[in-house]
């Protein structure tokens, strides 16, 4: 008896309670006035134009201000409750499909304002802005290339998200939908007559299309990149590889710098007598480490430049070389070959010069710049083994003081040799 | 019970804390710097610097194309009589075997060169009965306790093992991934190691072992610049950092002990460390390549 006297009252209780709760939930900041949007937008007026737009957020839509902002007080921008990443990821948390290959940067850095708008756009999905203009907005150079290429990609016409996700890919890089060579047989099929016709018999149907052709549009004929290597324009591919009809018809006739010694001889032989060599031109990948072997987009079949190819190896240089406030002209530019050979050279740090001052002297007359001795005949009085140069005061790749130099003041640059001076 | 307690935890301390303690405090203690040859001529940019049991000490004065020979003792290096050889016009590594002789990488010519224990001339490694490719392009080498020698190919991404009278013996393919095989050493055990100088990891072999294993884990967090040289001894890793001008000093697992020495001028600095050499007196000898000199320091424990 008194065990079903509790159940009923318990039951009761709860059932009482429900609705309470439930209010609760609806009313979560007891708001006067149980309509939050309304208790919103009577100081945010300007809200109201923003409404009126054709694709407006669910929860604004819905009034749930407070699922995004918190009324009181927030540790983040715009009175969000928890950071925008998080804030977006508690509806949106799949965008990024999970074992992506490639994700949006903007998406992996939680920056979604950059893209949409969180309140209300006249562009679907809240965009910015609509179709290939809002990516454009960030890949401006892209944007550039496209609109002025000469032979155009129909697909690229078409907008960027035929081939490539807005958020991450679990299929490719890049974003693509599905990775190359998928991507481009799905138009081009490989089995037709002319396309292998074009490709010298070579199966290229399973190969990397955009080692050779550029998939925005191009100023060469069939979408090829800028620069093409002399036997890809004149279709002897078998100069470098095995016979089409061959079991490795990709294979190279040999390995390394040797294969392009073939025809780079003369260059090949005149870095190899350097006494301090490159060592990507000598190791398992040769030339291709920093060069492309069939076409590239830049010059001397270059797929990237500056700080953007060196910096695949020398990441901490570049990174340093970012944070340094007073940086060298031709480092900040990334022209890192206006003093650094890049296949070898006779002195130290891969510098072609007979001695560093001659390095600096190619751009800097020192005669204009000081009257202190330098060269063969000034010795260091710090260790008579060394000679007083550009970098005894001055560092090449750049400093945080004035003039490159190694010490905040001239004092006490100046001490470090002439010791008698300092106090 | 108390006492008891606090007793138990000062065992448990000491006994999981004693190896690491031990590996903590190996340290370097200048000792000396030599920047002249027995004539008073300078050094160059010396890049290479062997050392063996005996007390002698060669260095691999690369900027002005000549070996020097010193002797080491009571903290003093003596002599630093000269060999120049046309077969060396620019040497950058140099080794001791267990008999004297002297191996040189020569840089320019990138072979390497056997000579007779006073610097004369012997004879240039052929690898014989190497497989292919025919092309070797030595970035390094080492010599273990039986004057095998290690060769890092660079052209094949592969360590050759030649015994002493220069056969082949086997080699040992870097992994796949490997950013740029930059050095290579071998231990008292006969392990060889290898370091990777672009994704900053260390990798072993043991005497048997037929490929190599990664050792540890990326080293990006204690290696700052890209590390160019490694020497194995005492039961670490010495890795010199190029640019970063420091010694860094990893246990046998790939764990990071500590980073020793700074960039400078001043005696006991670095700019631009190079080969490094450590004998059986816990003596190291670093050749400062951009300071033209060598510097000697005590392993301190």
């Amino acid at each position: 008896m008194g065990t079903r006297l509790t159940i009923a009252c318990v039951s009761l209780v709860v059932l009482l309670g429900l609705p309470a709760a439930a209010r609760g939930q609806q009313n979560p900041y007891r708001l006067k006035d149980t309509d939050q949007k309304k208790t919103c937008l009577a100081c945010h007026a300007d809200f109201d134009e923003k409404l009126k737009k054709r694709f407006v957020h669910t929860p604004v839509r819905s009034g749930e201000c407070a699922g995004c902002h918190d009324p009181h007080v927030s540790s983040h921008a715009k009175l969000l409750s928890g950071s925008l990443r998080a804030v977006c990821a508690g509806c949106h948390g799949s965008v990024v499909p999970e074992n992506a290959k490639s994700a949006h940067k903007v998406v992996a850095d939680g920056e979604c304002q950059r893209c949409h708008d969180p309140h209300a756009s006249d562009n679907r999905a809240i965009l910015l802005a609509a179709g290939d203009a809002l990516c454009f907005g960030c890949h401006k150079e892209l944007g550039q290339a496209i609109t002025q290429a000469r032979f155009k990609h129909s697909p690229v016409q078409q907008g960027c998200l035929t081939c490539h996700g807005p958020h991450g890919s679990d299929a490719s890089d890049h974003l693509l939908k599905s990775g190359v060579p998928a991507v481009c047989v799905t138009c081009h099929r490989p089995d037709t007559p002319a396309f292998q016709s074009r490709h010298m018999n070579y199966p290229v149907g399973k190969a990397n299309c955009t080692s050779c052709h550029d998939p925005h549009g191009s100023n060469q004929p069939a979408l090829m990149l800028n620069s093409v290597h002399a036997p890809v324009a004149s279709r002897t591919c078998n100069v470098c590889h095995d016979a089409p009809t061959s079991a490795t018809p990709f294979a190279t006739k040999q390995a390394g710098f040797e294969l392009c010694r073939g025809c780079h001889g003369e260059m090949v032989t005149a870095t190899m007598a350097k006494a301090r060599l490159h060592w990507p031109v000598a190791d398992q990948r040769g030339c291709v480490s920093c060069h492309s072997p069939h076409a590239a987009k830049y010059d001397k079949l270059l797929d990237a430049t500056g700080t953007n190819l060196c910096g695949r190896c020398h990441a901490d240089t570049v990174r340093r070389i970012a944070a340094t406030p007073v940086g060298h002209k031709p480092v900040v530019e990334g022209a890192c070959t206006a003093c650094h050979s890049p296949h070898g050279a006779a002195g130290t740090y891969l510098v072609d010069q007979p001695s560093l001052i001659a390095a600096c002297a190619t751009c800097h007359d020192y005669q204009q710049h000081s009257a202190h001795p330098i060269g063969d005949e000034a010795v260091d009085p710090r260790n008579k083994n060394l000679r007083i140069d550009c970098l005894s005061c001055h560092k090449a790749h750049g400093t945080e003081f004035k003039w490159m130099l190694l010490n905040a003041t001239t004092k006490e640059l100046c001490t470090k040799c002439h010791t008698r001076f300092a106090r | 019970m108390r006492a008891v307690s606090i007793a138990c935890l000062v065992a448990a301390a000491l006994v999981s804390g004693a190896p690491r303690l031990m590996a903590e405090t190996v340290r370097l203690r200048y000792l000396t710097s030599v920047y002249f040859d027995q004539k008073e001529a300078g050094l160059k940019h010396p890049e290479g610097v062997a050392c063996d049991s005996r007390g002698r000490v060669v260095v691999a004065d690369t900027g002005n194309a000549r070996l020097l020979f010193f002797g080491f003792q009571d903290g003093k290096l003596s002599g630093g009589s000269e060999v120049r050889l046309p077969q060396l016009p620019a040497p950058s590594r140099v080794h001791v075997t267990s008999k004297g002789e002297l191996y040189v990488l020569d840089g320019r010519q990138r072979r390497i060169v056997r000579l007779g224990p006073q610097g004369e001339f012997a004879s240039a490694l052929a690898f014989d009965g190497v497989p292919p490719p025919g092309t070797i392009v030595p970035k390094s080498f080492a010599i273990d306790a039986a004057d095998n020698v290690y060769v890092l190919d660079a052209f094949s991404a592969r360590v050759l093992v030649l015994n002493a009278q220069g056969q082949f013996q086997k080699a040992l393919v870097l992994p796949a991934d490997m950013g740029f095989g930059a050095d290579v050493t071998v231990d008292a055990a006969g392990t060889v190691f290898v370091m990777d100088s672009i994704r900053r990891r260390l990798f072993s072999a043991g005497r048997e072992a037929a490929a190599f294993s990664q050792l540890g884990g990326d080293l990006t967090g204690s290696v700052a610049t890209m590390p160019a040289y490694l020497t194995a001894s005492k039961g670490m890793l010495f890795v010199a950092e190029g640019s970063g001008s420091s010694i860094l000093i990893f246990g046998r697992d790939g764990s990071f002990l500590s980073r020793q020495l700074a960039a400078g001028s001043e005696e006991g600095a670095l700019n631009y460390p190079s080969q490094m050499c450590i004998n059986d007196k816990d003596e190291m000898f670093i050749a400062d390549r951009d300071n033209s000199r060598i510097q000697v320091f005590r392993l301190v424990r």
